[in-house]
């Protein structure tokens, strides 16, 4: 890891340069067609101040061009197109290079991809776009084609650039790249079980479905009683993005529990609670605990 | 230790801003004098991309200057079509077979007053009985009604509000208005973040937390060139059980300010923000955090630079869908047109992911690895077109990019792509060949370490009526071959053949054919697996605003291998009106 005095006097250094630029910048004589005062400005390539010629009527075309600047996304990180991909995207965009090697991850990862988009809608203006869908990514697993599945729910902004649309961002899930984040879902079956069945061994399952972790071999889910019982569960990837233990070890036991024997101990009837921490839950969230209570009666 | 290190940052970030600001606002006071205030069409351009609606016409009213002109648009669409498949939920989205209606309308009412002054009411939405097009019978796509005045604007619905790349950039459902003082925008929106219209009204149809959520933002022009401007937001999840129960998240609420500039004088650009923010998850303690970004761009005639600088905190939280937490990065591109027949393209720039490396806060054991994203990356790209002169229509096209990255406690994270192609295109002929090869190491998912190669070749051809351009007819044939070898041994690939044709007349309408066979190779047995298709289409117009359109299209792949093996089809027709 390169030190943060390291990082600091890169950006520092930067920086001072960019000062300098704009220092400089100022002997320049006025501009003779300046721009409106208050208006957006944008890098080499990012979207103009003024609509586009047209743009300002057709709010039709609008909605329709934007859909098929996302089409057109989709279609180059389906077929695996880096070239084109990286192509559609804004050099200054926030995170751009974590996106693109999410990007690339995925592509690596999986064969046959398609995504399917319900529930569009689009909001649409001259340079602003606002679409909102859920999405289901399939796929087959690259080492053995494994079928898979993961949904989620989008809420992407793009920016006209000249005549086309560029991608801003993408908040909530990222349908793109899965170092971008994906909210997991931590499943616990069943939800509600009696003592009785417990202690006939009925099978209690966990299973998590997270795509920014596909390509890991196990995530951990972490399980606590009410008798101060504390177990780690490591759960194994069945597809990429998919890990699950169908049979957790747990038994009733009302005498004091041993913490870290591998075996959940439940007293009785009560709570037992499953948390997973997800990394990168998407919609800008910081690392986040989901929570999964199993009722015993 | 982390805390010293976060008020460095911000002590530090905030004098290197300081520096920018002051000399940029002195220039921009030195052309105070040469300011013109902005005219209505500039208003109404700011008001266009706040809103995200088209922006007001102001319309000359033909009867006179007392004349109030009404403007309607609108278009309805209804598809009639039936949808087969085989193959089950995971690798087919045809919900169910049989035949499906769907119908889509949008319209757009707007009235110019004799003042100017201008009001309008939009709304669009579906209707279907295909699940795999929208999960409930109906859907409001957008809504929204404005009224603008000459200094004002409001309106209520779907508001896209882009105040600033910290603050503000997100789509909610509420209310949104702006006004001048002086030349001082003002501008707020108060709403809420939700998946549809309608699950503000039915908790069920929640997959998230509803977000209700308020911002500010008051800009200052200073002189021709410089803006500044503050922006202020905040917002609060909706706590439910529904919701709770469905993705096992606790409700979260956070607020966020942020101070910002931009710049701008002939190709020169500079733009920097600001911020810091406050969150705190149901149940958890507050987490504060900062984040900075300053951005540069040039563009001359022939060559043009970008760079800037991003460091987001891993707590940052605003509602900005741009500002992703937890990356810091510094990048510089160029792009330069060194001849009339060579452009090259370059980008270099180092990134540090906080959302790799596991926060001390959490209190209970990650995963290990943590994640399978690189904690550190430096990566770089350079691109090439090349022109033949000596041959006409002939050019060649490079590209390469590598990102070499470092996993949390070590390990490497590497990936490059390199592509080649060229392309020949002369008196209606077009053939082309490219090359393309991908590396991907990463010692946290060793199970796509791989090597992917592939190439693709085409030969296209189009025919046009010379006198008026009345019918046009194309064709193309493609050969594309990509292949995996994983480093564990298994290896996939595939190659396939397409035919497309297409063709319009003037009168009887367009059509597009395509067809495409191919093969597989499973990795896990070696079996070839076929792959095929077909897509057609063809419609003509009706009338001056009407079109109908036909047609199908059948996927089947993988009929060898009975897990994996699908089938879909779907044939229709569609009606469409736009006036």
């Amino acid at each position: 890891m390169i030190s943060s005095d390291y990082r600091y006097r890169t950006a520092t250094s930067i920086l001072l340069a960019l000062v300098t630029t704009g220092i400089a910048a100022q002997g320049v004589p006025r501009d003779e067609n300046p721009l409106p005062p208050a208006s957006e400005i944008k890098g080499i390539g990012a979207s103009p101040t003024t609509p586009a010629p047209g743009a300002a009527t057709g709010a039709f075309e609008d909605v329709q061009q934007a859909r098929d600047a996302l089409e057109e996304l989709l279609r180059a990180y389906e077929t695996g197109n880096i070239a084109k991909f990286q192509q559609l995207l804004d050099p200054s965009m926030v995170g751009y290079q974590v996106f693109l090697n999410g990007v690339r991850r995925d592509v690596a990862a999986y064969r046959n991809l398609r995504i399917h988009l319900t529930d569009t809608q689009i909001t649409a203006g001259p340079d602003l776009a606002v679409i909102q869908t859920a999405w289901e990514k399939r796929f087959l697993a690259a080492g053995d084609f494994t079928p898979g599945i993961v949904t989620g729910r989008s809420s992407v902004l793009m920016h006209r650039d000249g005549k086309a649309w560029r991608l801003s961002a993408v908040a909530l899930d990222n349908p793109f790249s899965s170092a971008s984040g994906v909210l997991a879902r931590l499943t616990v079956t069943p939800m509600a079980i009696s003592e009785v069945a417990l202690t006939d061994g009925a099978p209690v399952g966990v299973e998590v479905r997270d795509a920014d972790m596909a390509g890991v071999e196990t995530v951990t889910v972490t399980v606590s009683t009410a008798n101060g019982d504390r177990e780690t569960l490591r759960l194994p990837s069945a597809t990429p993005g998919l890990f699950r233990i169908l049979t957790v070890p747990i038994q009733v036991d009302p005498a004091p529990a041993t913490p870290n024997n591998g075996l959940v101990e439940v007293p009785g009837p009560g709570n037992v609670t499953f948390r997973y921490v997800d990394p990168n839950p998407g919609n800008d969230r910081p690392p986040t605990t989901l929570t999964r209570v199993m009722r015993v009666l | 230790m982390a805390d010293r290190r976060r008020a460095v940052r911000m002590c530090r970030s905030v004098w290197i801003l300081a520096g920018i600001v002051a000399p940029a606002v002195c220039a921009a006071g030195a052309d105070s004098g040469h300011f013109v205030l902005a005219g209505n069409e500039q208003v109404l351009q700011q008001w266009a991309q706040a809103s995200g609606t088209a922006p007001p016409r102001l319309i000359e009213g033909g009867g006179g200057s007392d004349s109030t002109r009404l403007e309607w648009t609108g278009g309805v669409s209804y598809d009639f079509y039936g949808t087969n498949s085989r193959g089950g939920f995971i690798l087919t989205p045809v919900r169910d077979d049989g035949s499906h209606n769907t119908a889509q309308i949008q319209t757009d009412v707007r009235s110019t007053g004799t003042d100017g002054a201008l009001s309008w009411f939009t709304i669009g939405a579906t209707f279907s009985d295909d699940r795999a097009t929208i999960d409930h019978p109906m859907l409001i796509n957008t809504v929204q009604i404005g009224h603008a005045g000459d200094s004002y604007r409001v309106a209520l619905g779907d508001v896209p509000a882009g105040f600033s790349t910290l603050g503000t950039n997100t789509g909610l459902r509420g209310l949104l208005g702006e006004g001048y003082l002086g030349r001082t925008l003002f501008q707020a929106v108060a709403g809420v973040q939700a998946d549809t219209w309608e699950s503000i009204a039915n908790e069920e149809r929640r997959t998230r937390y509803q977000r209700n959520s308020y911002a500010f933002k008051v800009e200052q022009p200073v002189g021709e060139a410089f803006a500044a401007y503050a922006t202020l937001q905040g917002y609060s999840d909706d706590s439910d059980a529904a919701t709770a129960a469905n993705t096992g998240l606790a409700p979260a609420d956070g607020n966020a300010a942020t101070l910002g500039f931009r710049f701008r004088q002939g190709g020169f650009s500079l733009s920097g923000e600001g911020g810091a923010s406050r969150w705190k998850e149901q149940g958890q303690s507050s987490e504060s955090d900062e984040a900075w970004i300053i951005d540069a761009a040039w563009q001359g005639e022939q060559l043009g630079f970008q760079a800037g600088y991003h460091d987001l905190g891993l707590f940052y939280s605003s509602l900005s869908g741009e500002a992703l937490s937890g990356v810091s990065e510094v990048y510089g591109s160029a792009s330069w047109m060194a001849t009339n027949w060579l452009s090259l393209n370059g980008d270099l720039r180092h990134t540090e992911n906080e959302r790799s490396i596991p926060p001390t806060k959490l209190g209970q054991p990650v995963s290990f690895p943590y994640t399978p994203n690189a904690a550190e990356a430096d990566s770089w790209s350079l691109g090439a077109d090349v022109s033949i002169s000596a041959i006409d229509g002939l050019s060649l096209q490079f590209s390469h990019s590598q990102s070499n990255g470092e996993n949390d406690g070590g390990g490497a994270n590497d990936q490059s792509n390199s592509a080649a192609g060229v392309s020949f295109s002369r008196s209606g002929w077009s053939t082309g060949f490219s090359l393309q090869q991908g590396d991907f190491e990463n010692s946290a998912a060793a199970a796509t370490d791989s090597e992917t190669d592939g190439w693709s070749a085409y030969l296209g051809r189009e025919w046009m009526e010379a006198e008026n351009g009345s019918w046009s007819l194309g064709t193309t044939l493609t050969y594309s071959d990509q292949r995996q070898e994983l480093d564990s041994g298994a290896r996939n690939g595939s190659e396939s053949w397409q035919v497309d044709l297409s063709g319009r007349h003037r009168r009887f309408g367009e059509f597009s054919a395509l067809w495409y066979d191919g093969r597989v190779r499973d990795p896990s047995s070696g079996q070839m697996l076929d792959q095929r298709g077909i897509q057609f289409s063809a419609g003509r117009a009706i009338g001056r605003y009407g079109s109908i359109k036909a047609y199908y299209s059948r996927n089947d792949s993988f009929d060898d291998r009975n897990d994996i093996a699908y089938m879909e089809r779907t044939l229709g027709v569609q009606l469409l009106a736009a006036f």
